[in-house]
């Protein structure tokens, strides 16, 4: 099968450029696997990232064949299509070849405090009941991998928007019962640069690779922001 | 500050939508003066019911449409500093509006 990838290495190449390899597939065969094998075989210096290969990690995020997906969790045959192309996430800097510089990705989600703010953390249990936990189950899927925030329109024009994996995870918090983040944490997602920018276009929710609604638990934060302006308990 | 802008664009959405159905009401089956003439005018813009719901319309549509504007461009690189005169800009817009607007919809009420 021939694969078409994405190829830029900003200490030699002045444009990015095309690289084209024919790459033996299989039953089963994974588009990780199959840039392994180029890398094995016929061109060790394309560079791509993974960890886990098996779609806990989100590293290997990359744009294939005109949709977001995880490498690793990817089946060339259930692409159904005589050629695989494989791009970095769209929209991103690129580092070199597939690998793309994530640190404004990383910056956002440390501006939500992505961790349990609470009192008495390690001394005793944090009861939460099997109801409450199944509440943000769904965000707690989240792997980090960038899909949706290399998708989101906002995020293209206004590069301050904190974007959705971050807006997520605030309320993967917001919306845990343990959490004593409260409006505090509601105040780091209220600004300008917070869920207002999110003009619910679904994108991030269509990208996401573990099938997050993403956009739900955004207008959720604008629920409870709301709620909280009008003197309720948000 | 940005979380009334969300919420009153929605309930002004929601004004819009009553006021809209309002005029059409009072516009075209109930009011008097139906006939466009100058006396049937005339007569329509000294009802109070018809004044209501323009007035209604105008100042909620230009608050609407504003609000909106506000957000668009807000989406894309703009500091602070600028929003806040945007914001500013867009009040005396809004109200300029308002002010230019209403006086021809209560030209007859002083007869
Ligand atoms: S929400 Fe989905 S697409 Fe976004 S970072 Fe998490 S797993 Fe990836
Ligand atoms: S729903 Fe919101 S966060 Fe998701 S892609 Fe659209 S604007 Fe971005
Ligand atoms: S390698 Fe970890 S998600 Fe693909």
């Amino acid at each position: 099968m021939q694969f078409t990838v994405f190829r830029f290495d900003p200490e030699v190449d002045r444009e990015p450029r095309y690289s084209t390899y024919q790459v033996p597939v299989g039953e089963g065969t994974t588009l990780l696997e199959a840039l392994l094998w180029i890398v094995d075989n016929v061109d060790g210096s394309l560079s791509f990232r993974y960890a886990c290969r098996e779609a806990i990690c989100g590293a290997c995020a990359m744009f294939v064949n005109g949709k977001h997906r995880l490498a690793c969790k990817t089946q060339i045959k259930d692409l159904r299509a005589d050629e695989v192309v494989v791009h970095p996430l769209p929209h991103l800097p690129i580092i070199k070849d597939l690998v793309v510089d994530m640190s404004g990705f990383w910056e956002k989600y440390r501006a939500i405090r992505p961790y349990l703010i609470a009192e008495g953390l390690g001394e005793r249990e944090l009861y939460q009941s099997h109801a409450d936990r199944q509440a943000i189950d769904e965000m707690l899927n989240c792997i980090l991998c960038a899909c949706c925030y290399s998708s989101c329109p906002m995020v293209w024009t206004n590069p301050k928007y904190l974007g959705p994996a971050a807006l997520l995870k605030a309320y993967r918090f917001a919306g845990d019962t343990r959490d004593k983040g409260g409006l505090e944490r509601l105040k780091l997602v209220a600004g300008e640069d917070g869920v207002w920018r999110c003009h619910t276009v679904f994108n991030c929710a269509e990208a996401c690779p573990k099938d997050i609604n993403i956009t739900w638990s955004i207008q959720a934060l604008k629920r409870k922001l709301a709620r909280a302006a009008v003197g309720l308990r948000p | 500050m940005r979380t009334w802008a969300w919420i009153l664009q929605r309930a002004s959405g929601a004004v819009l939508v009553f006021a809209l159905g309002l005029h059409w009401v009072v516009q075209h089956h109930v009011s008097p003066g139906a006939e466009i003439t100058f006396a049937g005018v005339h007569l329509k813009l000294q009802w109070l019911l018809y004044l209501v719901s323009d007035v209604l319309l105008l100042a909620f549509a230009l608050f609407h449409g504003l609000n909106g504007l506000r957000t668009v461009i807000l989406d894309f690189r703009v500091s602070p500093s600028a929003a806040a005169v945007l914001t500013v800009v867009l009040v005396l817009v809004g109200l300029g509006a308002l002010l230019y607007g209403v006086p021809p919809i209560m030209a007859f009420l002083r007869g």
